[in-house]
């Protein structure tokens, strides 16, 4: 079985093809499934001359058959067309939203998945250390809230209490207004750090700070308890003890056991990160970000199916690359895994 | 006679898992004294609502007050009354959505588990893939092509959580199919109708039972979202993530109890069943390391 690691990857890669293929055919057939005319729902009117409807129909790539639609629009996917939008504006390529939203999104998910395993990483270990204690029983009760607060109340919350109590945090959007970054990623932080630009770097960390705390402690939750877990365990191994023994500082022991614990971590991560792009979509809606999750709210306003479409077939790749990544880290990481 | 059994049973019931000494079980007395309240308002929302929750009953944006114990919101409703009668919504949606992923998705997973073979790997993979993808999302596309309705919100998180439960029986069917018990009852002609349904099932119970709380508290939260987006319910339908919706714009003009009462129930409703779950599986756990 031993045929490399590269063979390994290569197998793993080929299997987000059936993944995508899986969900798209979910998706196409749902939104198929939905009485009436698309054109006529956006539109709004029955009262359109059906030479303009026609041509309506056509732009949308609504005049084929069912399955000349499915396979046209897989063709398209394949070659990075997403298809265009149905609703106003009508016929712009869905594909460029895409762009200019997703890294709006990836930016929120990656300062909150930076905030929701530090958290879950420090909560965890002290109530490893504290086994039994009080503390223990405090970050249980925390994984517990932290894992059932409702993100636009969270967040909310957070708004009212820093935004308007406090008023020391912005409460909306990725920039303070007048302050523009020049693109070169979409990622603001990155864009302004590479372009020298510390005004709007100052301002693009404030406004993630909100949205990532929100949105990273509703998700650490699950990383305490984990962590706690497999600490308790590997501190209790005979190889904890010979470092005891061998007087090795107590500091330094957790830190080796935590190295062990990491392991299951990173799996958690791998799942994780799907909940954490759910997730993304209310936080986006709480703080008015303009990503992916607002774009998709505001395009279920239109009925822009297109839209839609495109979006969640572009999520479930990502969401694939995403777990791609992970099982490597894992192989890499784990000499018990066999590929 | 039927009652007294019934009633026997509730009774073991109670004494084996709240009347123990077992650690934890404080979470379990807590997640089910909050469960209960939460029923009970549902059942009683006529009798114990103070007004009309669809009618405006006072100047709009009133702040809390003995009158008024949550507040007004901007039509001038009793915010306390649309809680009470919000709990009603949440609950049927949640499990009327439960109830029809675990139609769904227990008998698939025993028929998948036990018979193996090319249906089971089609059938786990899409599963998988549909595992694998954020569930809020899914449900999202599929609560926005139904429209907006408490069932039709019901039946998209019941779709995304057949999933859950297909791979945890699928998995668990998997295990106990080789054990000596299931060979016998087949050395002995037992159908495989029989073996699945009187042999199989039964010892899932348990794990069926902490599965079923925590993807309670999970579609708790996902109706929470859908309403909130806009997905579940229309106006005046009190429902605790719409409300919380129409109170947001208000929010920053310090008009806190818009907002903080609805969340607030959405998770104290999610923790009775999340402590729920986690005292049984920690009981379950335990159990099985003895």
């Amino acid at each position: 079985m031993a045929r490399g690691l590269g063979y390994y990857i290569l197998v793993r890669a080929l299997m987000i093809i059936p993944t995508i293929l899986i969900l798209y055919t979910i998706v196409f057939i749902l939104l198929r499934l939905l009485p009436g005319n698309p054109i006529l729902a956006v539109v709004g009117t029955r009262h359109i001359p059906p030479e303009q409807l026609e041509h309506l129909m056509k732009i949308a790539g609504l005049d084929k058959p069912p399955y000349i639609q499915y396979f046209d629009y897989l063709w398209k996917v394949f070659h990075g067309d997403f298809g265009v939008t149905l609703a106003i504006p009508m016929g712009k390529p869905v594909k460029d939203y895409i762009f200019t939203r997703f890294p709006a999104t990836l930016e929120l998910t990656i300062f909150s998945f930076i905030v929701s395993v530090g958290l879950g990483l420090l909560t965890g270990t002290l109530a490893a250390i504290k086994r039994g204690t009080v503390i223990d029983t405090g970050m249980r009760l925390y994984s517990i809230i932290a894992y059932t607060l409702f993100i636009p109340w969270f967040g909310l919350m957070l708004q009212y209490f820093f935004g308007l109590v406090l008023g020391v945090l912005p409460t909306s959007g990725r920039l303070d207004p007048g302050i523009e970054v020049q693109s070169i990623t979409g990622l603001y932080v990155l864009d302004s750090i590479l372009t020298g630009n510390i005004r709007a770097l100052t301002s693009a960390l404030a406004h993630l700070v909100l949205p990532s705390i929100t949105l990273g402690i509703v998700l650490s939750g699950a990383y305490t308890r984990l962590v706690r877990n497999n600490l308790v365990d590997i501190l209790g191994m005979d190889f904890i003890r010979s470092y005891h023994a061998r007087g090795i500082s107590r500091g330094k022991i957790v830190w080796y056991a935590l190295k062990n614990a990491f392991i299951p971590v990173i799996t958690l991560m791998g799942l994780q990160f799907a909940i954490l792009l759910g997730g993304a979509i209310l936080t986006e809606t709480t703080f008015s970000w303009p990503g992916m999750g607002t774009f998709i709210v505001d395009r279920i306003d239109y009925r822009d199916y297109n839209s839609i479409q495109g979006a969640i077939i572009f999520f479930a790749f990502f969401v694939s690359i995403i777990s791609l990544i992970v099982d490597i880290i894992y192989a890499l990481l784990d000499p018990r895994v066999k590929y | 006679m039927y009652l007294k059994k019934a009633l026997n049973m509730l009774r073991s019931v109670i004494k084996t898992y709240l009347l123990t000494r077992a650690p934890g079980v404080w979470m379990l007395r807590v997640g089910v004294g909050i469960v209960l309240l939460f029923v009970f308002m549902a059942i009683l929302a006529p009798w114990i609502s103070p007004y009309d929750p669809t009618k405006r009953v006072a100047d709009p944006f009133l702040s809390p007050s003995w009158e008024y114990p949550m507040g007004t919101n901007r039509i001038g409703q009793d915010v306390f009354s649309r809680i009470i009668w919000g709990s009603r919504i949440v609950l049927y949606v949640v499990f009327f959505a439960t109830a029809l992923s675990m139609a769904i998705g227990i008998p698939l997973g025993l028929i998948s588990g036990y018979y193996g073979g090319k249906l089971d790997r089609v059938l786990s993979m899409v599963m998988d893939s549909m595992y694998a993808f954020p569930a809020l999302i899914l449900a999202i596309a599929i609560a926005a092509v139904l429209g907006p309705s408490p069932s039709n919100t019901a039946i998209a998180i019941a779709f995304v959580y057949v999933p859950t439960y297909f791979r945890m029986i699928r998995g668990q069917t998997l295990s106990i199919k080789s054990s000596l018990y299931v060979d016998a009852a087949r050395a002995l002609g037992a159908p495989d109708n029989t073996i699945m349904g009187r042999y199989i099932l039964p010892n899932l119970a348990h794990t069926v039972l902490v599965v079923f709380t925590l993807s309670v508290t999970d579609a708790i939260l996902t109706e929470a979202g859908l309403s909130y987006l806009g997905l579940s319910v229309t106006v005046p339908t009190p429902d605790w993530g719409y409300d919380l919706r129409a109170g947001q714009p208000f929010l920053l003009d310090g008009k806190w109890w818009l907002v903080f009462f609805p969340g607030l129930m959405v998770m104290l409703l999610a923790m009775g069943f999340a402590l729920i779950g986690e005292a049984l599986s920690e009981r379950i756990s335990l159990a099985q390391t003895r």
